[in-house]
């Protein structure tokens, strides 16, 4: 595995290139040199063979020229031609034996004319068969195993023949042998034809003649050795000598042997020094990339936040071939880099703190709004559910509701224009204007103020140094809450749906024209009002819902909202609200929020107690009046006519206080108010002794006493009233037609010119 | 409710503001006789803050006018709300009041 990894790697590969590198060209000139130097041992081996042979052949010239020489100057010899003439055989033949001893003949003799042996010398034991015919030749002579060269040659005194001089050496001789050896170059061996005359090979019987042509390489066998030689042939008279010099092969093989180990160590040792030599260079090559990447890697694990590598910046500065240039890029790299996770963490340090604020930002403005588990039931007259879905952290949707006093619960929804933290801001401060324009209102208004007036306040103080135009839509109401009456102020925002369980009924209330709050110091609002019945609902909202959108980015649409109501059984204000919120989010599906969604449901409950419940105190009345007029202010009815209406109440009560009751026991007084198409309708139950104030009127009508005013005026004063006794109560019912006006208006204007002064 | 009054040609000129029922009689009332009883005669109620009034604030009229007529006193009304003037005609106040529409108009008449 190592093993692959190291051939895998860069080093590996460029380890195997540079041997293959080295080793091919060496491998070749190893060959090379091989074959130059075998060659060289063959012509050597060749020459040196050669050389025997020559040596041979001139031995073997000298033989013959010395003897031809030898036995021409004893046939020429004068003594012994003396001797021949005269037939002196003894001395003859001590001349013949003293010259052989001196020229170192084998053997010598004279013939006479007729060819018969005179004297000799170690002669005639051969008992050769010498040929007469072939005078001045050599001639080759066998006499038993020896062979004998001869020269035969006549012997003349002054032109005259006298008889024939014949002189030999033995051809196998050993002691030819012995001086061939002296130079120990070879075997040797002689053939007379097929005759093998002599040789020096240890085992003669192998030695076969070869039949390679003269003068060519050949290989013969001999006593299970390789011996290379070569043949050459020697003319001897008529007779041709061959002989052959061959040397025993395995002194070449060991040569080339020798040559072989000798180039495989040349070779090794110039591998080892190139490869050590290409190897240092190749590490000194890679070392820079493998500490390129120890570096990398440490770069990757130090979380991006590498320490100044010194080495690394020493050979980008020196190296200028690719790695030092890979070093640079490398040192570029990780100066961005630092830059970079600088600014990285800078951003993402300076993100969370602004997520972490913006948390709790959302935190504060979601606990400025009222948030009740499920609805709020005040006193069992209503209830309120409400909710936002801010878009992003923080939102410009708001709503809020509160208890302006025991009676009168205020309610608002409001949106601001844009999204986000500036939205958020105008919010804050728009909420707290509502509240705050409506507390000041209930401490130092007489009668309250009327959802118009709330509005156009509120509008003033945000036009003033609204430099961004900021605006917002608001939806401002109030219910009575002994009533179910609304009475409510828009500016700008999408009207609320009318819920009506029984029937299911849903309409949307007249939308206003007027302009958002913010814009204008001098925009004015109106002031409308419907009454709740029992079980009824108010669904406010922002265009956050309608303009939720699907996957498709097609809008949820007031039309679906409204068709949703209209299907829905939404029991109660909480069931509307939650309702509605999932059948959106249901419809977005997994969009993300367009717009911050806000909605508030308001649910005018069955009244048990339909009226207002005072005890048969005086006390009690003293507190009662004031909501009267309370009411009336609500509803803009003009105050000649709430007066009437407030004295009437007082004047029946106060009666029925003076006179009613024969016990001193606590007694409930219902009082019932209802403003029916400006018609505002008083009744009032009581279980005081049977009494008719109608009657008792016409008689006091023409009394002038005191008590009998107070009735005088009711009947002058209300448009109609009714009596009835029903069981044990007393029930009166008066109804006066009132004004309605606008009581503060002109005070408003007033005050909206100095202020715009 | 509230009350003032101040003298001006020897009459007493009563100025009421404020809504005169059944709660606030008693404190005109107190105020009014504790003046007839210190001699004053002439009593002119000025009624222009005066924004509401009912049969419990008439009885006090009614009331100071029987005792200033054992003191031949007289008293008249002067500056009526628009309230207060129906509920004046309807008791048909100006049968046994003098009633005016400025206070210089009544000095003229005591």
């Amino acid at each position: 595995m190592r093993m692959k990894n190291f051939l895998l790697s860069f080093k590996g590969k460029l380890t195997l290139l540079v041997i293959a590198a080295i080793s091919l060209p060496l491998l070749v000139a190893a060959l090379i040199a091989r074959q130059v130097l075998q060659e060289r041992i063959h012509s050597s081996f060749t020459t040196e063979l050669n050389t025997g042979l020559g040596t041979i052949t001139l031995i073997l010239s000298w033989i013959e020229q010395d003897l031809v020489a030898e036995i021409a100057r004893i046939a020429s010899n004068d003594v012994m031609e003396d001797h021949l003439a005269q037939g002196t055989v003894p001395e003859l033949k001590k001349i013949l034996t003293t010259q052989r001893k001196v020229v170192a003949l084998e053997l010598l003799a004279v013939f006479d004319l007729h060819r018969a042996l005179v004297a000799s010398s170690k002669f005639k034991s051969k008992n050769l068969a010498l040929d007469f015919n072939r005078l001045e030749q050599l001639q080759i002579v066998q006499s038993g195993e020896d062979y004998y060269l001869i020269y035969l040659l006549p012997i003349t005194r002054k032109q005259r023949p006298l008889g024939y001089a014949a002189g030999g050496i033995l051809l196998n001789d050993k002691n030819l042998l012995n001086y061939l050896q002296t130079a120990r170059i070879a075997n040797t061996a002689f053939w007379l034809g097929e005759k093998l005359l002599l040789t020096d090979v240890a085992a003669p019987a192998d030695l076969i003649k070869p039949k390679a042509a003269l003068g060519e390489m050949f290989e013969a066998r001999i006593a299970g050795q390789k011996y290379q030689g070569i043949v050459r042939g020697y003319q001897l008279g008529e007779q041709r000598l061959e002989y052959a010099l061959f040397i025993s092969t395995r002194q070449l093989e060991e040569d080339e042997l020798k040559l072989s180990i000798a180039l495989i160590v040349v070779v090794a040792v110039l591998f080892t020094l190139c490869l050590s030599f290409l190897g240092n260079i190749l590490e000194r090559t890679i070392k820079p990339l493998q500490h390129l990447t120890a570096y990398a890697r440490q770069l990757s694990t130090n979380h991006f936040t590498p320490r100044v590598d010194s080495a690394l910046a020493r050979l980008a500065e020196s190296s200028h071939d690719e790695v030092g240039k890979l070093a640079d890029a490398f040192m570029h790299m990780e100066r961005q880099l630092r830059a970079y996770i600088h600014e990285l963490t800078e951003t993402t340090r300076a993100n969370e703190r602004i997520q972490s604020e913006l948390r709790i930002a959302r935190d504060i403005q979601m606990s400025m709004l009222p948030h009740h588990n499920g609805a709020w039931r005040n006193e069992g007259r209503f209830a309120v559910a409400a909710a936002l879905e801010p878009a992003r952290e923080v939102g410009g949707d708001f709503y809020d509701y509160f208890m302006i006093d025991e009676t009168h619960l205020g309610f608002a929804i409001g949106d601001v224009s844009g999204k986000g933290i500036p939205a958020s801001l105008f919010m804050a401060v728009s909420k707290a204007l509502v509240r705050a324009v409506t507390s000041w209102a209930r401490a130092f208004a007489d009668n309250g103020m009327l959802p118009r007036e709330v509005l156009e306040r509120v509008n003033h103080e945000l036009c003033r140094e609204n430099d961004m135009l900021m605006f917002v839509t608001l939806f401002y109401g109030v219910l009575e809450t002994q009533t179910g009456e609304v009475i409510y102020s828009s500016a700008g925002h999408n009207p609320p749906f009318v819920f009506s369980p029984h029937p299911r009924r849903v309409s949307l209330l007249q939308p206003s024209h007027s302009k958002p709050l913010g814009i204008k110091a001098s925009s004015r609002y109106q002031t409308h009002a419907l009454t709740l019945q029992a079980g009824e609902m108010l669904l406010l909202y922002t265009d956050g819902l309608t303009e939720a959108r699907d996957a498709n980015g097609q809008l949820y649409s007031e039309a679906r909202l409204e068709k949703f109501l209209r299907q829905g059984l939404h029991d109660g204000a909480h069931a509307l609200l939650q309702n509605t919120l999932a059948e959106i989010k249901s419809f977005a599906h997994d969009a993300p929020p367009h717009d911050d969604m806000t909605m508030l449901a308001l649910e005018y409950l069955p009244q048990k107690k339909s009226a207002i419940t005072i005890r048969n105190r005086l006390d009690d009345l003293q507190r009662l009046l004031p909501q009267i007029e309370e009411y009336g202010a609500r509803r803009q009815i003009a105050k000649e006519d709430l007066f009437s209406v407030r004295l009437a109440v007082e004047e029946m009560i106060t009666n029925t206080l003076k006179y009613g009751y024969g016990d001193e026991a606590e007694h409930d007084i219902l009082i019932q108010l209802h403003l029916h198409e400006g018609a505002l309708t008083i009744r009032i139950e009581d279980d005081a002794e049977a009494f008719n104030p109608i009657a008792a009127s016409s008689a006091a009508s023409n009394g002038n006493a005191a008590g009998g005013h107070g009735l005088k005026l009711v009947r002058a004063l209300m448009d109609e009233w009714h009596y009835q006794r029903e069981g044990d109560k007393n029930i009166l019912l008066a109804t006066k037609q009132c004004r309605l006006v606008l009581p503060m208006r002109n005070k408003t204007l007033a005050e909206g010119n100095v202020d715009g002064n | 409710m509230e009350i003032s009054a101040l003298k001006e040609n020897g009459v007493w000129i009563v100025q009421l503001s404020g809504k005169l029922d059944s709660f606030t009689s008693k404190q005109v009332e107190d105020f009014l006789l504790a003046g007839i009883a210190a001699g004053r005669e002439k009593v002119l109620i000025e009624a222009g803050q005066l924004e509401y009034v009912s049969s419990a604030g008439l009885r006090i009229f009614y009331l100071v006018a029987q005792r200033l007529e054992e003191r031949h006193g007289k008293m008249a009304f002067c500056a009526l709300t628009p309230h207060v003037r129906r509920v004046f005609e309807i008791v048909d106040m100006a049968s046994e009041f003098a009633i005016h529409t400025t206070r210089a108009e009544a000095l003229k008449e005591f």
